[in-house]
């Protein structure tokens, strides 16, 4: 059989991997990309079916080990009081991803120098910025230009309703005399690109069966594909193989029927987000790299960072939007800088959530008693359905070396690969700042007009942004990859994803790898003549 | 629906005797809005099918309850009166938050409670829903603050 050995190896479909193989196709060189899930088939998302709710806690889950496909991997979060959401197949995330897509901004990128925390990144807000813009572009972002919590950046459609529950909380912040802004959302607002445009069917978090959603099978592959690159499904990689001389030289992977196979390779990305990058370099093990591949540092699968969440929610005496409209609709920066009299470094962002579909509202509500049982039943469920919106508060997380990604001793994929264990625990500064973002989120929802107020933090279930645990520096001895995405140890390798944040900053963080993965493309695509020097 | 209900459902016909109890005293019928209780045969058959997922959390609280009823009224949940029964529930409502939320999520997807709190009635997709725009002149207060981010 002829040797499968292609010029790049890209592993990972999800944000990122799309991102970069889009990119890097105009190289002409031979590019495959290995994901180890499915193409999706729209007509199987959730909201195409009356039960949309429960398939959305079911196959669709954004938990793995409640999703338990065999395109899934379990994760091992017994040690951390924040579990890991994510979802495996082409599009990886972005799949079930809300599309809330905020920009870093300049100060994320300095935290050390400004606050005296964590690290700085050794790029700038400046650098990512014509790399963002692209990506918006690819992506199709909705928004309104102005914001003043952001530098001037650009809109390509409309942003999203306010809607019933948006007008409603746009009051709340006016009478605080606090900053609020439309989102901007990876939301087709209009007809865009082939993909229709938003109908509200108000459940992103679940897949969007509309096509309006930005996930990448729909946006960035189509047009990969058709400039050249190869996309192999049910492609689970166990290990990055290593030659004599210490450079990649691809991949051991398992098919669709679990039968092992090998690609050789002159380039490896890693794009498996910040669990699954971590998780296969430290099953990459050989007589050069003992502790993992591109480990010499010892910082693979350390600093992982979530970002802690806060959920705060009340009921009004009006319908509101419930789960109609896209999850995402207005945001607040009022706390999103450092202000030390505040008790905590670093801030948050505040996301409004419409409301959520009547089977969840109903059922958390009838447990914490707002909703009667027996006789009452009727007339209270209907004070409180279609009744309630609140908002999240994303709270940046710091990087703690004791965070951190191994590999479980006995929990296994379906093919026999080691699953993640997470170690993780919510620091004084993160529960600082989740305590003042439900205490502020409280007083937003009562100048609104909101009663019965509930809150959580952190939301046990929320890990869906995974970062740091490969990160991005110009000191091999502090850093797993170079300001360029580069591995220090291992000249032919290179990581995309989240896994490369020096610091989480206070906002969602897809649109930044994504910036990133084009950043890394183009640094590539300049010195492809030397890239390994 | 319910061919739904398989003999592969992990719940005892006894145990799901006394979830339809449950589930018919926590959403009675309604008159006034024409609306069946959480015990109607197509509802059920939903609740029955969401019990099938991690099911030995509904057993435990099933057993639970029957504990309870035993404890308190000396009888098993079901040999016991309607008002008793409502007293061991409420006695022990915390415990019953798997059955709670099952009984719940299947009665608020069926398509006539969904209609009868202006809902639609088939899937969201395809159709969607109507979402006011809504009056960005709210914006102004904002609009006329002074870019605010650090600069570096
Ligand atoms: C419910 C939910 C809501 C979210 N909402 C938002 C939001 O509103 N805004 C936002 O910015 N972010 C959001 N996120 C996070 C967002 O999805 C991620 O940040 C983003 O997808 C990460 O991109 P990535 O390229 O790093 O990895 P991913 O998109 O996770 O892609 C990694 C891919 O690698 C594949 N892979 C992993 N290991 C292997 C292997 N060994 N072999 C082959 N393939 C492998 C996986 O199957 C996966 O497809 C959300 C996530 C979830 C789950
Ligand atoms: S609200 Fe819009 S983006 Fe979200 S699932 Fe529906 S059509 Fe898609």
């Amino acid at each position: 059989m002829a040797e499968d050995h292609v010029d790049v190896l890209i592993i990972g479909a999800g944000a990122s991997g799309a991102a970069i193989a889009w990119s890097l196709a105009d190289t002409k060189m031979r590019i495959v990309c290995l994901e180890q899930g499915d193409w999706m088939n729209p007509h199987e998302y959730p909201s195409a079916h009356l039960d949309w709710e429960s398939r959305a806690s079911g196959p669709f889950s954004f938990d793995p080990n409640v999703r338990g496909r065999t395109t899934d991997y379990p994760v091992n979060n017994d040690n951390s009081p924040i579990s890991v959401a994510n979802f495996n197949g082409v599009g990886g995330g972005t799949i079930l991803y809300a599309g809330h897509f905020p920009r870093f901004h300049p100060s994320d990128f300095r935290v050390k120098t400004l606050d005296g925390v964590a690290e700085d990144w050794p790029i700038d807000y400046d650098t990512l910025a014509p790399y963002y813009d692209e990506n918006d572009r690819m992506m199709g972002v909705s928004g309104l230009e102005g914001d003043p919590a952001y530098p001037p950046k650009p809109a390509v459609m409309p942003p999203v309703p306010l809607g019933k529950s948006g007008t409603m909380l746009a009051n709340g912040f006016n009478k605080l005399g606090w900053h609020w802004w439309p989102s901007d959302s990876a939301v087709a607002t209009q007809q865009y690109d082939g993909r229709d445009q938003c109908i509200n069917l108000g459940a992103c978090t679940t897949g969007c069966a509309q096509g309006a959603k930005a996930s990448t099978d729909i946006t960035y592959w189509p047009h990969a594909m058709r400039a050249g690159v190869e996309l192999r499904t049910r492609c689970r990689v166990r290990e990055i193989t290593v030659r004599d001389n210490g450079m990649a030289g691809g991949a051991i992977y398992y098919d669709a029927d679990g039968n092992e196979q090998e690609i050789s390779a002159e380039v490896v990305i890693v794009a498996c987000n910040g669990v699954g990058t971590p998780r296969l370099l430290l099953n990459s093990t050989s007589t050069a790299f003992p502790d993992g591949l591109a480990n010499s540092s010892g910082l693979v699968g350390k600093n992982l960072m979530f970002h802690p969440y806060s959920f705060i929610y009340g009921t009004f005496d009006t319908e509101l939007d419930g789960s109609r409209g896209p999850s995402n609709c207005i945001w607040s920066q009022e706390f999103y800088e450092t202000d030390l009299s505040r008790g905590f470094a670093r801030g948050f962002t505040y996301e409004i959530v419409r409301g959520l579909g009547p089977a969840s509202t109903a059922a958390s509500q009838m447990v914490s008693g707002q909703i009667a049982w027996g006789k009452d039943h009727h007339a209270s469920a209907r004070r409180v359905l279609n009744q309630t919106t609140g908002m999240v508060g994303i709270c940046e997380d710091l990087p703690d070396e004791r965070n951190r990604v191994t590999l479980d001793p006995e929990l296994k994929d379906p093919d026999g690969i080691p699953a993640p264990k997470l170690d993780y625990t919510l620091s004084e500064n993160s529960r600082k700042m989740l305590e003042f973002s439900i205490a502020r989120a409280t007083e937003i929802l009562e100048a609104a007009g909101g009663h019965d107020i509930e809150s959580m933090g952190p939301m046990p279930a929320g890990g869906w942004h995974l970062m740091g645990t490969a990160r991005m520096g110009t000191d091999p001895a502090t850093s797993v990859v170079n300001e360029w995405g580069r591995c220090h140890d291992v000249k032919n390798l290179f990581i995309v994803d989240g896994s490369i944040f020096v610091t989480s900053a206070g906002v969602n963080p897809t649109r930044t790898i994504q910036a990133l993965a084009l950043y890394v493309a183009d640094s590539m695509k300049q010195r492809l003549a030397n890239l390994f020097d | 629906m319910s061919d739904l209900i398989g003999s592969s459902n992990p719940l005892s016909d006894e145990q799901k005797h006394v979830l339809r109890k449950i589930a018919g005293l926590l959403i009675p019928p309604s008159d006034e809005h024409n609306l069946p209780g959480a015990d109607d045969d197509d509802i059920f058959a939903n609740a029955l099918v969401l019990a099938q997922s991690n099911a030995t959390e509904v057993t435990s609280s099933l057993d639970a309850l029957e504990a309870r009823a035993n404890e308190r009224e000396g009888s098993s949940f079901a040999g016991l009166d309607l008002d008793a029964q409502t007293a061991v529930i409420e006695d022990i409502f915390g415990l019953l938050e798997p059955v709670v939320r099952r009984i719940t999520s299947a009665y608020y997807q069926d398509a006539r409670v969904l209609e009868s709190i202006n809902l639609k009635s088939t899937p969201p997709f395809p159709g969607g829903h109507e979402v006011e725009v809504g009056d960005w002149s709210l914006l102004d207060p904002v609009k006329a603050r002074q870019p605010f981010y650090r600069k570096v």
